[in-house]
């Protein structure tokens, strides 16, 4: 690779109609990556783009981009022979490849984005094991680079419903922390923890490997459902129930169990239903296996599986 | 302009000094506006600071402290650092500093059996959580500290200027990178924390937006800057890619191991290791003297042709600690197995603003907080001692009963001026102001990347000049559009880089002879007999004059011969 030619979109909303797209060639060095070459640009053909950088060495969260399609954090990825740089999607632009985060701010300031200590420690070194700082030992790596949140299929426009993987992680950083005391129930709640449909795009994007879905994302689940508060709770307490005594779930009891008297909200649709043929007679029997399920059950319990 | 805010307290910074000066301000009942040029917690020197701790105190970490302060007058200040301050750090740093940082939440690595997990050998390195990526841990809890307390921050907003009136602090002007807008805040008093590791050199370890701000900002307002020319070079960053030029391979021991990092020439001869210099703790000036031997014999360049090399250590443990050996894969290299190319880079300057024993400034209300002010001996442990010092000697009581004054208005809309001066496209023929820090690095890079002398110091000085009175004139920005317009903010941040790297060449100049990190070709003894002193540069009648302030030693002395070829030095 002798030059890199890289396509960048470039948009004042200040000045500019529409964005546009300008064509740059720089000199290749070995193992350059994408955001020398943006430098590049700067230092070396005198042509200001605006973007977004402070660290480069992944540790600031602020140069992430839209490169060749994917979102990167340009800081650590190598630059490709043709790559198109955009501004990271799903965020309002500033200018160039500048996006605006202040959207995004609010919501991971929505909740106590801090420890409270249940106790001062009394000693140094407090008395903590490593095992027990696993989940924080894991978050805190997390840069805010908002690749995650930008991939994420579920975040609805202004957070409202599901915070995204980043403010969950976050969260999580905290509520996941042995040491903290609050009661983080209604902020888990309030991210809408329950909402995440686990595709796992997060996992796939994380530069740091932080794995959002299964180390930040199930366990908080876990902590709200030993609550029993929030919307999964209920559902998720009837569907356990079932299980454990008649070792599979007939989708009807389920239905009756979890909505109660709210389902005759739903007797027009069950009719129909009905006369289509759709609905079982029989409402639930015990499995032949149903002791090895609950002996099953009650070791995962225990062992905290 | 309008004046946005009335506060106690403006801290400029948002770093370790910075935040931890804004949380302690409040405590004390101060009404506090912190402002970040760049993103607190991850900008300037304070994300990147690999190791905690420092030293073993004999029988274990419980017991009575090790000779910080000895360790600190001699192998951190060499002998400049005013005594009072170094007992006052070496008493935090022994007692109470690493339980600060766990009682706020940093959690500092355990082993499975639960006790710290430090090093083997004779010095007390613990990290968190990972062996190159403790201080981001340790931002991240202090800023949450400041959030818990709702203290009012803003970042991406670059104070440019402190409003100051008949000799006090009156408040300072802001540009807010985002929108272009340029507002005031009034105040009593202003912290500067701006920080120490500036991107001046070509290789330099500094984030994008540290340029010197918090020492030209004191210089112009005639306040005396001290102690430049001990300029901190790092061997270990690694020389590509140019991005990651502020990656460093630690050279201390690895945690849970004695193990050290060696330093290979392009021989492959072994040049360097902590443990060959048990005396030379911190390992940095012993390293850059070692590789300029090798480049001398032409086995090393200062950019390159030297290695890393960890093949010997247990690559479980590297695997388990090291953070910075993650990147490495990335590019394909295997530590276990390769080496690891290197590069020097100008690191943080040990010197800065020079202040009194309240780390006030000439300015009434103005302070230096951290690595900015002219100490000698920064870190993580100074950084955050600097505050609960000030606190101790009642400067939060001094700033509670000063008066709150009006800013002269004649000042605001000057700088103001001068500000919105600098939005030009026009002369088309010029140069955008990146290119020009280009030049001005180049230059740093040619004659002042550790190894000067006079004849490459007046050729700097000769180059920068041509680069003020030819290029900074002709200077234009590619458009003049408000909105995150970083070329707008890379020409205001020109004059200030050119001033604090005049005021570095003039102290080397200056001060003629080596001492610590400041090594001259062309005077390499260690002259303990005439240059225990400071070399201040102060503005006086619009020039720059530099001379010398004197040093009492109080409790400590140099017993070593009172003059030292440098590069033979063992300590």
């Amino acid at each position: 690779m002798e030059t890199v030619k890289a396509k960048i979109f470039r948009f004042d909303p200040g000045v500019d109609e529409r964005p546009r797209y300008e064509n740059y060639e720089v000199p290749y060095e070995k193992d350059m990556r994408i955001l020398d070459v943006l430098i590049a640009i700067g230092e070396d053909l005198g042509k200001g783009i605006a973007h977004r950088w402070y660290c480069g060495v992944k540790r600031c969260g602020a140069c992430s981009a839209m490169v060749n399609g994917k979102p990167v954090v340009v800081c650590w990825e190598p630059a490709e022979e043709r790559m198109v740089i955009e501004p990271l999607p799903n965020f309002p632009i500033i200018r160039d490849l500048v996006i605006d985060r202040t959207g995004y701010d609010k919501v991971v300031s929505s909740f106590r984005k801090f420890l409270v200590r249940k106790e001062k420690p009394t000693k140094f070194p407090e008395d903590i094991t490593h095992e027990e700082m696993i989940h924080v030992y894991n978050l805190v790596q997390c840069t805010e680079c908002l690749l995650c949140v930008s991939v994420c299929p579920d975040v609805d426009i202004g957070y409202k419903e599901f915070a995204g993987p980043m403010a969950l992680t976050q969260l999580a950083k905290h509520a996941l922390d042995p040491r903290d005391g609050l009661d983080r129930t209604e902020e888990m709640i309030g991210l809408g923890v329950h909402n995440c449909v686990s595709c796992y795009a997060c996992v796939d994007i994380c530069p740091s490997e932080i794995n959002p879905l299964e180390k930040a994302i199930y366990p908080l689940r876990s902590k709200l459902l030993k609550t029993k508060k929030g919307p999964e709770a209920k559902h998720l307490a009837s569907f356990e129930e079932m299980v454990k005594k008649e070792g599979m779930i007939t989708p009807a009891k389920l239905f009756l169990k979890d909505k109660g008297i709210a389902a005759l909200l739903k007797l027009p649709f069950a009719l129909k239903m009905g006369i289509r043929g759709k609905i079982p007679t029989k409402l639930g029997a015990e499995v032949p296996q149903i002791e090895e399920i609950r002996d099953l059950i009650n070791y995962s319990e225990r062992e905290n599986v | 302009m309008e004046i946005k805010k009335k506060v106690d307290v403006i801290v400029v910074g948002g770093g370790i000094a910075g935040v931890s000066a804004a949380i302690r301000a409040h405590n004390n009942g101060l009404k506090v506006f912190l402002a970040c040029k760049g993103l607190v917690g991850k900008s300037g020197a304070s994300p990147f600071a690999g190791i905690l701790g420092g030293y073993r105190p004999p029988g274990g970490y419980a017991s009575p402290q090790y000779d910080w302060f000895n360790m600190l007058v001699r192998q951190k200040t060499h002998w400049l650092g005013d005594q009072d301050y170094m007992k006052s750090l070496a008493e935090y740093t022994s007692s109470q500093y690493l339980q600060d940082l766990e009682d706020i939440g940093v959690y500092i690595r355990r082993k499975t059996n639960g006790s710290l997990l430090t090093n083997i050998g004779p010095s007390l390195i613990t990290i968190a959580p990972k062996w190159g990526l403790s201080s981001m841990v340790v931002m991240e809890y202090l800023k949450s500290e400041m959030i818990k307390r709702r203290i009012d921050f803003t970042e991406e907003t670059y104070v440019t200027s402190v409003l100051t009136r008949d000799g006090q602090v009156a408040g300072a002007i802001l540009l807010n990178i985002l929108t272009g807008e340029i507002y005031s805040v009034q105040a009593k008093a202003v912290f500067m924390a701006t920080g120490l590791a500036n991107r001046l050199c070509k290789r330099s370890t500094g984030t994008r937006e540290q340029t010197a701000n918090g020492i030209a900002m004191a210089y112009r307002l005639g306040i005396p800057v001290q102690g430049l020319e001990m300029q901190w070079f790092h061997t270990n960053d690694i020389a590509r890619p140019k991005c990651w030029q502020r990656l460093h391979m630690f050279p201390n021991q690895i945690p849970g191991t004695a193990e050290v990092g060696w330093l290979r020439n392009s021989d492959g001869e072994v040049f360097f290791t902590q443990n060959q210099f048990p005396n030379c703790i911190p390992p940095y000036f012993m390293q850059c003297r070692q590789l300029i031997k090798e480049v001398y014999k032409g086995k090393a360049r200062k950019d390159g042709g030297y290695y890393q090399d960890y093949r010997h250590v247990e690559p479980d443990v590297l695997e388990e600690h090291a953070y910075q050996l993650y990147p490495l894969k990335k590019l394909g290299i295997n530590p276990t197995k390769q080496l690891i190319e290197l590069g020097m880079s100008w690191h943080m300057t040990f010197g800065g603003i020079r202040t009194n024993n309240k780390l006030e400034t000439e300015i009434k209300g103005l302070y230096a907080i951290g690595g900015v002010s002219g100490t000698y001996c920064p870190g993580i442990n100074a950084a955050i001692h600097d505050s609960i010092y000030i606190e101790r000697l009642g400067v939060f009581e001094d700033i509670k009963t000063s008066n709150l004054l009006n800013p002269v208005r004649a000042d605001i809309d000057k700088e103001e001026r001068q500000l919105l001066k600098l939005l030009r496209t026009e002369p088309r023929q010029g140069l955008l102001p990146e290119r020009i820090k280009v030049k001005i690095r180049q230059i740093m890079w040619d004659y002042m990347s550790y190894n000067k002398n006079e004849t490459g110091m007046v050729k700097a000085l000769e180059e920068l000049n041509e680069v003020k009175n030819r290029f900074v004139p002709q200077m234009r920005l590619d458009s003049n559009t408000r909105l995150y317009n970083w070329d707008w903010v890379d020409a205001i941040d020109i004059e200030d880089m050119l001033i604090a790297c005049e005021i570095s060449i003039e102290q080397s100049r200056f001060r003629k002879e080596s001492r610590g990190p400041h090594y001259r070709e062309d005077y390499p003894f260690v002259d303990n007999e005439n240059w225990i002193v400071n070399v201040v540069a102060k503005k006086i009648n619009g020039d720059m004059k530099v001379y010398k302030e004197p040093i009492t030693l109080k409790y400590a002395f140099p017993e070593e011969p009172m003059k030292e070829d440098i590069l033979s030095c063992l300590w």
